[in-house]
Parts: structure tokens; C-alpha cells; sequence
């Protein structure tokens, strides 16, 4: 009887040794939460770019780097770079001296030369290729100068392709000598903290890297914590253990008012917006898209499915972005109801009888609601909407058949301006041309602007395009969406103007 | 008993086979085309072609199901798209966590549950007996995912003594640490139920005559209930073990999704998500199998607790 008693005791003495570990994370090290588990560590091989961004930002380096804070482009790797008359040669001066992770050597041309080549290599099926599309060969032209050389102008090179992922620098040396499956999950570059651990939790573990060639980081180790659920990240975020998180718009005011905590709104990058199909009847009527854009009303759906914390878009780019350009904001207020009954009737339904809409959009409750608010919007001038929610696979089915009139998308963008309109050129019709329009102006324009240099001249095209897209009212710009950024308040972090972490510039607090 | 387990045996077979069928077709049940599903905007023709032929679109279906068959007998359950890897050592990485999960929820329910049902048996028609049965009623009805949330605002958030993600890493003690609330959260809805199931077959075997027999012979109350009640009084709530199993993995799912803890059920949820179909197929076939063994193992013991099953 006695040895039972013991037993109970030591187990629960157990219990209580277990309750005195802190929950929390030390002194030294930072838990972040990102949204989802990265798949590949391998610059080249990435299908998530912009979620495990901040990992590969901090492991790898560019030759060039967005300013912190801005996306100013600056020099990274390379010390100075100079463009060719005819804009299709670029040579890059490296800083010397600086150091691959785990005795990988010193970064020189050579790496510079396999990284990119690794990625338009016909037989190497990169999700990357596409960054490069111009890039004929890299020329080595001694130990610190490397050549690249392009087929035709490239206009995303400096804006998206270098310093964005396809532009990191592996090491050479490292991929041989592993090999590719091996680097995927072992990665060496030259950034500020260097591969630790990927854990079976998917965490991934990063430790300082002491010889970066530039200031060094203050916190000793990072770990990434793939959380999906939002909500355990908000528990966790209360609760301790993580030092980063995203907080939901629904408890977005609760949890930044309080002291322990700090947070953000930054815009997103994507565009979400309601696309007409152009194509079909009825809205292959111009007078009809007219009359919708006066009737669907950005504000309501920003209150309604974004607790009013999402910022109305006029444009696919963000505001400091080269070529942003306002489309005007259609405000049925300023015209009046009379104005939206005639321009209907002009269209050949007058009092809007008569009109029933097909809308598309995704099964998720958000997706529903803002279906749900064009829904009632529309009604209000006597149209009539079906809004069919749909999973993802049949959704895209008939977007690319256009066997819809309305629909709604979000699409994620990059710092390129070329990339983010050239969903909307003819041949992306039966793809991913949302609005099933087509103008011979609009792909000109793109096609010039993609091969040039010329900040000015992309600027002008891009202004054209939008006002060629508004003219022709194939849509309405709804919101970029929002990222909310919370930490705890003994961390001081930096953002992108998107609100991507940079976790090499987070400093401790002093509070 | 022999033939009775020979029996059960076989029926597995049907039943993993029907398993395999449905989880094969899902590539041809999905609406859409899967490349551009899972693949996106950023794909290049060739991945996309590349991807039809990995998941064995480009052959008529029962070319790849027999494929996807005789692979599966050979032990290979294909390659996960997005992490170049083998589906198989994916899940054999995270299952010893969903086994320890579900197997200390089950310890905890099976604990907690009879000492609850026991005491309420015991004090029959007392204050502790209906606290005891409200208390049952509440945890019997709570969903997990419930209960995981409440457990990490009041026990992390609140008092700070509990992780709420993750498994720990290092030192025995915290991957413990980090086992106790996934582990109660996963038990609570079974301890009301093992609770009320001890408490009513102990009532009615309190109520036989061998025990009123031997209560006349002055044999100690305690002895009578630990020594010659309870043993009989456990059969029904071994019957409900192995149905437990297969239930509690269902639960894991959420415990792992909540408590950020690396598993079969999180696993399977983020192949859903990802559409990584070959992960989806290798996850939920090896959680049927772990469910079929689960059942089989609770059918022969019980066979072996009441020999009259064997005779049906």
C-alpha cells in the first residue's frame, strides 16, 4: 500500500516541476508564426513565394535588395552595376570578401553565374523560369564582375527578378556537393542568419550568422512556426510562445489595444476585384458595365467583409508603385440614382428589368458575404444575381470557359508592375483573363513596357493601360486586402511597405 | 477463437481495398483540372504535364489503379508534389506523434472516467454521485476543438503555466510538458462517456446476488467492488476502447490543428488544403488501417472477455 502512495507523489511532484517550465520563448530568440509550411528552401524551387519570403530574405542574398522599409532598390550583393547602351547588358561589380554559410567559401562571380543559369536551364522545370524569360547566359568576366546578357530588354529585371527570390544567390559550391534534393532542405547562402534545423513540427530553426558582411542581427536565433489557423495564432501570440504574429480584423482592435502588444495595417500587395465578363451577353454591352460600376459599391464591401480596416483600391498597383494611375471611383452619390436608371435604360433595360446575373466566387464565408453584399446592391436597381460559391477546381473551370457574367478574384502581386497587368493581355483569354477582354492597344503597351528599362516609359504605359481597362469599365478595384501585423512589445520590428517581416532588422525593445 | 480472429482478418481485406478505390477516384472526382488546381498561375506547361503524369492522369483509370495498387503493395505510397519526398516517410515522421497523442488521451479518459464512474456507483444517490453525472453530461458534449481553445485561454493565456503549441523540443520533461493539454483536451469528451458507462454496469452487477452473497459473508465493501465487481463490470468499456480509438484519432485532428502539434490528422488537413494528393491518399489510408486495427483488436478482445460473441 505504502510503495502506491509514493508512486502518486512522485507523480505528481512530476506535474508540478512540469508547470514551472515557462511556457514562453527566452531571451535570445524569436518565434515567428508564418502562415503556412514553406516545401522547399531551394530559391529556385519555391511555389510560395511570398509567404516563406521572410525565411529566404534572411538565409539568401540578391545582388540587389529592396531599401528596408521601401521598394527602393539599392545595391546588396554588387557594389555598382552598369546597363548597356541598347539596355540588354548588365555588369555587376561584387563586394569582395564576403562569406558563404558553414565554410562554403567565398561568394564570387561563379555562384553568381550558376544561380541564374540553374533556373532558365531548359531541363531544370524551374517555377522561376519565367522571372528570367530574357536571360540568354551569364558571363563570368573575372573573380568580381559578371555579365548578364539578354536577349531583348528586360523591364522586371531591377524591379522583381533580382531582388526578389529568382535573384538569390546560392552557393555554387554547396548544391554540387549536396545536390539539389539535399540543398532543398539544407540551404547556404549569405545572409544575416544561417539554416539551422526544419524540425518535425515544420518549424524552422535560423541562427545568427557571425561573419554577415553587414551589421549583424541582435537576436541569436529565429524560429519560423508554420500556423495556419489564425486564431492559435492570436492564442499564442497572448499567450507568449510566439514574439510575431497576424491578428484576424475581428479581433484586430481587441488584441492591439492591449499594453502587452503592438499592431499594424499594412496594404497587401494583391488586387481582390469584381471582374464583368466582356465577352458574353449581357455585359458585353458597355453602357450595362457603366451602370454596374455606379451600383457596386467598394465602401459597403470594405465595411461589410473587412470590418473596415481594408483600404479601398483604385488600381491593381499600390499607391508609390511606377505607374500607379486613380480610376475614377464611380460614386453613386455625386451622380445620383436617376443618372444609374437612365444609363440602364440606355442599355435596353429600363428599370433594370428583366437582367439576371451569374456570379462566381469561392465557397469560403468571405467570399460569400461580399457575394451576398453585390447581391443586395444590385437588387436595389431591380438586377437580379445568382451567386454560385464554388470549390477552387470548378471555380476555375469556368472562369477560363467565362461561363459566368460577375465575378470576383484575388490575385497576388509583385513589385512589378508587368506582372500584375499581364493577367489581363488577349492571349491569357481562356486562362487567366478574368474579364475575357481583349484590346490590341492594351497587349502593345505591355509587350513595350516589358521590354524596357525606362522607369518613365513603363510609368506612361502602365497609366494608358488603366485608363484603356477603365474606359472600357471591365471591372471594379475593390481593396488590396490587408496584412496585420502584431508583436509583443519587447521586440521592435521592421515591415516592407507590405507588411512582410524583415527579421534580420528586429531589434529588442527598450520598454 | 481461432477462427473467429481468422474471420475478422479477412473482412479487413474488402475494407481496405473499398478505402483504396475511393481514395484513388478522388483524382478523377476533384472538379477541374488538377495541375492548374494545385500548380496555380505559376505554372509551366511542363510542370503541369509532368504533375498529370505523377498522379497517373494521362492513362485510363484502371491502368493507374491497378499502378497505384500494385505500388501500394510493394510499399510505396508515391511522392509528395511539393516536398520532394516519399509520402511514406512523411507520415512515418509524424504518426509516432498522433500515436502518443491518442493513446495518452485514451490512458487519461480510460483513468479519469472509471475513478468517476466508480465513486459515483459507490456514493449512489449522493451529491456526488449528481455532480459527478452533470459533470460527465458537460464533458460528454463538448466538442474537442472546444475544449483545446478553452484549455489554451484559460491554462496558456490566462494562468501562462501550459504551452499551447508545438511539441517541445529537447528534454523528455517538455515534450510532456507540451503532451498535457492535447492530451486532456482529446480525453474530455471520453471520460464522460467511460464514466457513465462504468457507473451504470457497476450499478447493475452491485445489484446481482454473488455480490449480495458475499456481502453477507462480511467481505470488506472496497474488496468487494476493486476485487470482484469492477473486474466484471470493465468488460463493456474494453468494447468501447477500440471504437474509442478510432474516434479519438477523428479528435487528434483538431488537437494537432489547435495545438500547432505535428500529426497524422494535421498532416492530412494541410494535403487538403495544398492539394497534395499523393499526401492525402498515403494519410488517409494509413489512418483507415490504424482505425481497422483499432476495431479488430477491441472485436477479438472483447471475444476473448465474452466467449459467447465467438459463437454469433
Amino acid at each position: 500500500m505504502k510503495s502506491k502512495y509514493l508512486f502518486f507523489i512522485i507523480i505528481i511532484c512530476l506535474f508540478l516541476t512540469l508547470l514551472t517550465i515557462p511556457a514562453g520563448a527566452q531571451n535570445d530568440s524569436l518565434n515567428i508564426a508564418i502562415p503556412g509550411k514553406a516545401q522547399t528552401l531551394d530559391p529556385a524551387y519555391l511555389q510560395r513565394v511570398l509567404s516563406d519570403w521572410p525565411v529566404m530574405n534572411s538565409v539568401f542574398n540578391g545582388l540587389v535588395k529592396y531599401e528596408p522599409g521601401t521598394f527602393n532598390v539599392v545595391p546588396d550583393l554588387a557594389k555598382k552595376w552598369e546597363v548597356s547602351e541598347n539596355d540588354k547588358e548588365i555588369t555587376f561589380t561584387l563586394k569582395k570578401g564576403i562569406k558563404f554559410h558553414e565554410n562554403y567559401g567565398e561568394f564570387t562571380a561563379k555562384d553568381v553565374k550558376f544561380s541564374f543559369e540553374r533556373i532558365i536551364a531548359e531541363e531544370a522545370n524551374s517555377p522561376e523560369s519565367q522571372s528570367f524569360s530574357n536571360l540568354e547566359k551569364v558571363k563570368i568576366i573575372d573573380e568580381y564582375k559578371v555579365k548578364l546578357i539578354l536577349s531583348e530588354p528586360m523591364g522586371r529585371l531591377f524591379t522583381s527578378t533580382l531582388p526578389f527570390n529568382a535573384g538569390l544567390i546560392v552557393s555554387k559550391k554547396a548544391v554540387e556537393d549536396m545536390g539539389r534534393k539535399e540543398f532543398a532542405s539544407n540551404p547556404i547562402g549569405t545572409g544575416p542568419y544561417k539554416f539551422e534545423k526544419w524540425d518535425v513540427n515544420n518549424n524552422i530553426i535560423l541562427s545568427k550568422n557571425k561573419n554577415y558582411f553587414e551589421e549583424e542581427p541582435e537576436f541569436g536565433e529565429i524560429v519560423f512556426m508554420p500556423m495556419s489557423d489564425p486564431t492559435s495564432q492570436e492564442l499564442a501570440l497572448q499567450s507568449g510562445e510566439i514574439d510575431i504574429g497576424q491578428l484576424t480584423l475581428d479581433n484586430f482592435d481587441k488584441i492591439s489595444q492591449m499594453k502587452k502588444f503592438e499592431a499594424d495595417i499594412y496594404p497587401d500587395l494583391a488586387i481582390q476585384y469584381v471582374a464583368f465578363n466582356t465577352s458574353k451577353k449581357p455585359l458585353n454591352n458597355k453602357k450595362l458595365r457603366e451602370a454596374l460600376r455606379y451600383i457596386i459599391n467598394p465602401e459597403e464591401i470594405l465595411i461589410g467583409a473587412f470590418a473596415g480596416k481594408a483600404e479601398r483600391a483604385h488600381s491593381i498597383l499600390l499607391k508609390d508603385m511606377t505607374g500607379y494611375w486613380k480610376a475614377p471611383s464611380f460614386d453613386l452619390k455625386e451622380v445620383g440614382k436617376d443618372y444609374v436608371w437612365n444609363l440602364l435604360a440606355e442599355a435596353g433595360y429600363p428599370e433594370g428589368k428583366g437582367l439576371e446575373l451569374e456570379y462566381v466566387t469561392d465557397a469560403t464565408e468571405e467570399r460569400r458575404l461580399i457575394g451576398a453584399l453585390i447581391q443586395d446592391q444590385l437588387s436595389r436597381f431591380n438586377i437580379d444575381l445568382n451567386i454560385e460559391a464554388l470549390e477552387v477546381g470548378p471555380k476555375i473551370d469556368r472562369w477560363q470557359e467565362g461561363s459566368y457574367d460577375i465575378t470576383y478574384a484575388r490575385f497576388t502581386n509583385t513589385i512589378d508592375p508587368g506582372y500584375n497587368f499581364q493577367w489581363n493581355l488577349s492571349d491569357q483569354i481562356g486562362k487567366w483573363n478574368l474579364f475575357h477582354w481583349s484590346n490590341e492597344e492594351y497587349d502593345r503597351l505591355w509587350q513595350e513596357a516589358e521590354t524596357t528599362l525606362n522607369k518613365e516609359k513603363r510609368s506612361q504605359n502602365y497609366q494608358k493601360m488603366q485608363k484603356l481597362m477603365n474606359k472600357d469599365s471591365i471591372g471594379v478595384w475593390i481593396t488590396h486586402g490587408v496584412k496585420t501585423p502584431a508583436w509583443n512589445n519587447k521586440v521592435d520590428p521592421v515591415f516592407s511597405p507590405d507588411g512582410v517581416i524583415l527579421p534580420w532588422l528586429i531589434e529588442k525593445s527598450n520598454n | 477463437m481461432f477462427i473467429y480472429i481468422t474471420k475478422r482478418l479477412l473482412w479487413v481485406i474488402p475494407t481496405i481495398l473499398t478505402v483504396l478505390l475511393i481514395l484513388f477516384s478522388l483524382s478523377y472526382l476533384l472538379p477541374g483540372d488538377p495541375a492548374d488546381i494545385i500548380l496555380g498561375p505559376r505554372a509551366t506547361p511542363d510542370m503541369a504535364e509532368e504533375l498529370r503524369e505523377r498522379l497517373g492522369l494521362n492513362k485510363p483509370w484502371y491502368q493507374s489503379y491497378l499502378i497505384y495498387l500494385q505500388n501500394i503493395i510493394k510499399g510505396d505510397l508515391g511522392k509528395s508534389i511539393f516536398r520532394d519526398r516519399s509520402v511514406l516517410n512523411v507520415i512515418l515522421e509524424v504518426l509516432p506523434y498522433t500515436v502518443i497523442l491518442t493513446l495518452s488521451g485514451m490512458g487519461l479518459a480510460v483513468f479519469n472516467g472509471i475513478s468517476m464512474g466508480l465513486l459515483a456507483a459507490n456514493y449512489n444517490n449522493s451529491y456526488l454521485e449528481r455532480i459527478i453525472t452533470i459533470f460527465s453530461f458537460i464533458t460528454a458534449s463538448t466538442p474537442t476543438y472546444i475544449a483545446g481553445v478553452l484549455l489554451i485561454v484559460v491554462f496558456s493565456v490566462n494562468l501562462n503555466i501550459l504551452p499551447s503549441i508545438g511539441i517541445g523540443d529537447g528534454g523528455i520533461l517538455t515534450r510532456i510538458h507540451h503532451l498535457i493539454g492535447p492530451a486532456i483536451a482529446l480525453s474530455i469528451g471520453w471520460t464522460g462517456y467511460i464514466a457513465r458507462l462504468t457507473r451504470s454496469s457497476m450499478l447493475e452487477i452491485l445489484d446481482q446476488e454473488f455480490i449480495q452473497t458475499e456481502k453477507s459473508f462480511g467481505i470488506p465493501r472496497y474488496y468487494i467492488i476493486y476485487k470482484y465487481a469492477l473486474k466484471k463490470a470493465v468488460k463493456p468499456i474494453i468494447a468501447v476502447i477500440g471504437l474509442g480509438i478510432g474516434r479519438l484519432l477523428g479528435g487528434a485532428v483538431f488537437v494537432e490543428v489547435i495545438f500547432n502539434r505535428p500529426g497524422l490528422g494535421r498532416l492530412i488537413v494541410n494535403s487538403v488544403k495544398e492539394r497534395d494528393l499523393p499526401l492525402v491518399r498515403g494519410g488517409v489510408l494509413v489512418a483507415a488501417l490504424l482505425f481497422v486495427i483499432a476495431n479488430l483488436a477491441a472485436d477479438i478482445s472483447y471475444a476473448y472477455f465474452d466467449p459467447r460473441i465467438q459463437q454469433k
